[in-house]
């Protein structure tokens, strides 16, 4: 290898990022390099905005930093997701099941969504897209079973998240690290040594001082340690999270509920011993928003959305909300959190020159964190009335040329439009696409070539088998306590 | 409105192969297409080296592999062998599947590079099955379990292109397409779209459609010389621009992979099929003369020539706009790479899926226009990029040409993949475009472009697990080999070889 090997990492804030962060470097890197976790106050302030669940990736996230579901289901009140259902979403109160779920199927060399397309010219009752989305329909009975392999089995096309806190998380991975070989230090940062904007080392509270070869930010956008470039964020919103628990004996639903207010939105999510609300609004709207829990709000916090520009400046890396805040709407924030950490690990610099590492990491986060925008912003209409701060706010941020072709194409024809190793597959945008009243004015020509009567005998089908299965599973709530008993079993 | 009648100009490789495509998926919905070809001008006709993805393609029209095979005398490909290019005396094959497999989902190549920095040095080729299999002459298909070594690697052909046209013709006239002989001379636009309404022959037939596919070759008759496109001129990257091509006969048994051999002023390819070899030069005239390069490659055929060699003029580039109003240009219309790495057949396949994709009704819409050209204008950069990669990954400096690549300033993408695998083995990925993280392995280690580091979490594993690791990949891959039957014997087990071959 080089000269001069990287030997030293010195990770700053234990929120959810900082932890996250953590597990994985200890986890994945050699032995040889030393990572040190300081505990810095305050680091978890914003961690409300990770949201409340996570898309597929999770699963395989978690396990390759080292935590399988027998870890994480018994040790958090983690459940299964299999997406959010929006409910009275915008202007136009739409109410649609966001899911998790295999694609689409594509047949006679046609995807699936042309097919409702044109059978929703004569028959409408027949195109609702929910009905042929095994997700979906298992997601409004609330059972859950985990996907088998064999392709025949409509649950196989299934894919589940999870539903989560950050703060229960938070403590799962603190557990995790400390049987890890981690130097965690409990201290603030005094003082920041920069020669231009290379970190030298940092002067804590407790009069030591740390020098590392990478520094990995995991504090709050604009920190002590926060570069010109890493204040300089994109978006111009300020939104209050609020959030609320009510413990449960069973909680049934296996799917967020995101209901639209006028305020903003408030989303309950099953939990295994409770209910979690949390609310987003504009802060003039606080009142309101409040008013959407049951029992007052426990936890408050408010934060500018936006991206910084470049996140890996010389020897200093921002991740998470050192980099980035978004809205919790959808599993974004979570799922770009991960791949913020999947890019430093696929990046750990060779040595102390760290060009080349930090142009491809911020190369392909500016790409991430525009498809994810992307996303959340498809969620919202361009133009039309706004009732509130919130929603004026939402539609007023602009529309990236790549959305726009992403909407264009999809609402003229049923295309989907899709760049490089998006965070969001084909499947979530049809069903964000059609959820949001974009229904396609034509569909593709090909899809005229199935006879009628086979189109029929097709969907019924695919309706049948999903409604067969879903009738076959246990709820949600008896499924996971079923497993968890058998983990704690095996584990005792 | 729906679009009615479709005119393909060109009865070409890219011609024949849109009929093909569009005769096969639009079949039963009433679109008449009509092809229009000009014996008196000719095809090119030398593209005979292809990717794997033709396979989906031949797969998608329920073509039968053993018929195909048979009809245009085809030969199995397992690769590209490039001779001489990182240094003269070098050679190497790129093949079409990865090297060993991923352990801890992290790339092969890093695991082998520290035992390479640790003086445990191993050839990168002996990991593939599929250059293992080309270097000593076999083949056999991949077998069911994709998983398993032998099984996991993809494979192309090389076969008669003049023969792969007339075969979809056949398929194509049986679909209903309208075949038409004249060449066209003039064609009539609306005056106020400016889109083509019909194109005459010189024999005063008239033909109408609301959707042209310029299949014309290197013309461009409606792409161009009608709409006046305009062409984007990459010859400062790719200089290249002529070549001379000769078919010869075969010397000994074909061989499963093409060559291409780096010269002076260009390079020469040698396409094996089953009854003869194809042969070219692909130059750049301002370093040598089209006498001297005949010369050259006349004396350099195994076997004796079967025609006088055959002189092709090019300017690398493409057009503008691939699609422009109601003309799309697929094939040497579009825009010419050159055949380094056969993408030619490819592009035309890209072009023909994203156009049933994006299929227009009559009244043709900006937005579906500006999508096409945005996936096609992706898929040339980035083969533009992997040929460049070819003449710049190099320690050859021994000609004015050679040297002329030393001093260039590259596209940042491509500047920026060098850096990364340079600097540390790292691989800028994308998902759309033709060559995957495997393709720009082989080239850049093959033409001795070694990584000056490795990916840190190769280090997590032990030497010895990884020693172990490498060596079992290596046997299991020799054993494959040994039992995989010569590529001669395959094609004529399997069925495929010709009458007069068999
Ligand atoms: C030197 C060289 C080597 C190559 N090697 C490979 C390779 O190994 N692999 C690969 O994939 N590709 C290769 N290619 C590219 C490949 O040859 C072409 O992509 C392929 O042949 C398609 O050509 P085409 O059909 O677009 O054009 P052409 O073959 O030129 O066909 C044009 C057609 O248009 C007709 N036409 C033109 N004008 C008129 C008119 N006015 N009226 C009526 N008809 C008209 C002609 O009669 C003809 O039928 C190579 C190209 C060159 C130059």
């Amino acid at each position: 290898m080089t000269s001069d090997p990287l030997q030293k990492i010195a990770i700053c804030g234990a929120g959810l990022a900082g932890l996250m962060c953590a597990a994985a470097l200890s986890k994945i890197l050699p032995e040889d390099i030393e990572i040190t976790l300081i505990d810095i106050n305050g680091a978890s302030k914003t961690d409300m905005f990770y949201g409340t669940a996570t898309t597929p990736a999770s699963y395989k996230f978690l396990l390759d930093i080292g935590i399988s579901e027998p870890d994480l289901l018994p040790q958090s009140n983690t459940s299964f997701s299999l997406g959010t259902r929006y409910i009275d979403w915008g202007s136009k109160k739409r109410s649609w099941t966001q899911s998790f779920h295999q694609a689409l199927p594509v047949i006679d060399g046609v995807q699936f969504h042309h097919y409702l397309t044109r059978i929703g010219g004569r028959r409408p009752e027949l195109a609702k897209l929910e009905s042929y989305i095994m997700s979906v329909q298992a997601a409004k009975k609330s059972v859950f079973a985990h996907p088998p392999q064999d392709r025949k089995i409509p649950l196989s096309n299934v894919e589940y998240g999870y539903h989560f806190l950050p703060n229960a998380w938070r403590k799962l991975l603190a557990e995790i690290i400390a049987e890890r070989r981690i130097k965690i230090i409990k201290a603030d940062i005094g003082r920041v040594r920069r020669d231009n904007h290379h970190i030298l080392g940092l002067d804590l509270t407790d009069q030591t001082t740390i020098k590392a070869d990478l520094f990995i930010d995991c504090l709050q956008p604009s920190s002590i340690l926060s570069s010109e470039r890493q204040k300089n964020l994109t978006g111009r919103r300020q939104l209050v999270a609020a959030s609320s628990f009510a413990p449960e004996q069973t909680v049934e639903g296996v799917c967020r509920e995101l209901t639209g207010l006028d305020s903003g939105w408030a989303a309950k999510t099953p939990l295994q011993n409770g209910e979690h609300t949390l609310t987003i609004c504009a802060p003039s709207s606080e009142d309101s928003a409040f008013r959407a829990h049951e029992t007052a709000p426990t936890k408050i916090a408010s934060a500018r959305i936006g991206v910084c520009d470049k996140p890996w400046v010389n020897n200093h890396l921002a991740i998470g909300h050192s980099a980035a805040i978004l809205e919790p709407l959808t599993p974004a924030s979570i799922l770009l959190l991960q791949r913020d950490i999947e890019r430093l690990l696929e990046l750990i610099p060779v040595s102390s020159d760290m060009t080349v590492e930090s142009r491809e990491y911020n190369r392909r986060f500016k790409e991430d964190y525009e498809h994810g925008t992307a996303f959340q912003r498809g969620l919202f209409e361009s133009s039309g009335t706004a009732s509130s701060a919130y929603w004026k706010d939402a539609q007023s941020e602009p529309i990236s040329t790549k959305l726009d072709s992403k909407i264009t194409q999809f609402q003229s024809r049923g295309a989907v439009v899709q760049y490089d190793l998006e965070p969001f597959g084909k499947e979530d945008w049809v069903q964000l696409h059609i959820g949001m009243g974009r229904i396609p004015r034509r569909y593709d020509p090909l899809a005229e070539k199935m006879p009628e009567e086979r189109l029929l005998q097709t969907l019924e089908n695919i309706k049948t088998a999903n409604e067969s299965m879903a009738s076959k599973l246990p709820s949600h709530h008896i499924y996971l306590t079923k497993l968890l008993q058998y983990f704690r079993k095996k584990h005792d | 409105m729906k679009i009615r009648n479709i005119c393909i100009l060109g009865g070409g490789t890219s011609g024949w192969m849109t009929a093909a495509g569009l005769s096969n998926k639009l079949n039963g919905l009433g679109i008449d297409i009509q092809l229009v070809e000009s014996d008196q001008i000719g095809t090119v006709g030398v593209g005979e080296a292809t990717l794997p993805h033709i396979r989906f393609f031949n797969n998608s029209l329920g073509i039968d592999e053993r018929e195909f095979m048979r009809a245009t005398r085809a030969t199995f490909k397992l690769g590209i062998e490039f001779c001489d290019w990182g240094r003269v005396g070098d050679a190497y094959i790129h093949p079409f599947g990865d090297y060993g497999e991923p352990i801890n989902d992290i790339d092969f190549h890093h695991f082998w590079l520290r035992l390479w920095q640790l003086g445990h040095k191993s050839r990168l080729d002996d990991y593939s099955y599929p250059i293992l299999a080309a270097e000593s002459g076999k083949f056999q298909l991949p077998g069911p379990d994709a998983m398993k070594i032998g099984s996991n690697f993809g494979y192309a052909y090389q076969f008669d292109s003049g023969r792969y046209a007339q075969f979809l013709r056949r398929y194509s006239e049986a679909r209903g397409v309208i075949r038409t002989e004249g060449k066209a001379v003039m064609s009539s636009a609306d005056p106020e779209t400016g889109f083509i309404t019909s194109i005459q022959l010189e024999d005063g037939t008239s033909i109408e459609a609301d959707l042209f596919i310029d299949c014309s070759g290197f013309r461009g008759v409606l792409i161009e010389q009608e709409l006046k496109t305009g062409y984007a001129d990459w010859s400062e990257w790719l200089p290249c621009n002529r070549a001379v091509a000769v078919q010869c006969e075969a010397a000994g048994p074909s061989l499963p992979y093409t060559r291409a051999t780096a010269r002076e002023a260009g390079w020469q390819w040698r396409i094996p099929l089953q009854h003869r070899i194809g042969n070219g030069y692909v130059y750049w005239n301002e370093h040598i003369s089209d006498d001297e390069a005949a010369h050259r490659l006349m004396s350099t055929l195994e076997g004796p020539a079967l025609a006088e060699p055959k002189q092709l003029y090019f300017k690398t580039g493409k057009r503008r706009k691939l699609w422009n109003k109601n003309v799309v240009a697929i094939g040497l219309s579009g825009g010419f790479l050159e055949p380094l790495e056969s993408t030619s057949i490819h592009l035309i396949q890209e072009g023909i899926t994203a156009l049933l994709e994006l299929f227009p009704d009559k009244a043709i819409h900006s937005s579906d226009i500006a999508e096409y050209n945005r996936r096609m204008d992706l898929n040339f950069d980035r083969v533009r990029d992997f040929l460049l990669l070819h003449y710049v990954a190099t320690q050859r400096d021994d000609s004015e040409m050679w040297r002329y690549f030393r001093n260039m300033t590259l596209p940042d993408s491509l500047q920026e993949k060098i850096e990364a695998w340079s600097h540390r083995g790292y691989l800028l990925r994308y998902e759309h475009g033709v060559f995957l993280p495997p393709s720009w392995v082989a080239v850049m280690a093959g033409q001795n472009l070694l990584p000056r580091a490795y990916d840190m979490r190769a280090n997590a594993l032990t030497l010895e697990d990884v020693k172990m690791r490498l060596d079992s990949i290596r046997r299991d891959s020799l054993a494959a080999v040994s039992q995989t039957p010569s590529h001669a014997d395959y094609l004529k087990h399997y069925g495929a070889a010709a009458k007069e071959i068999a």
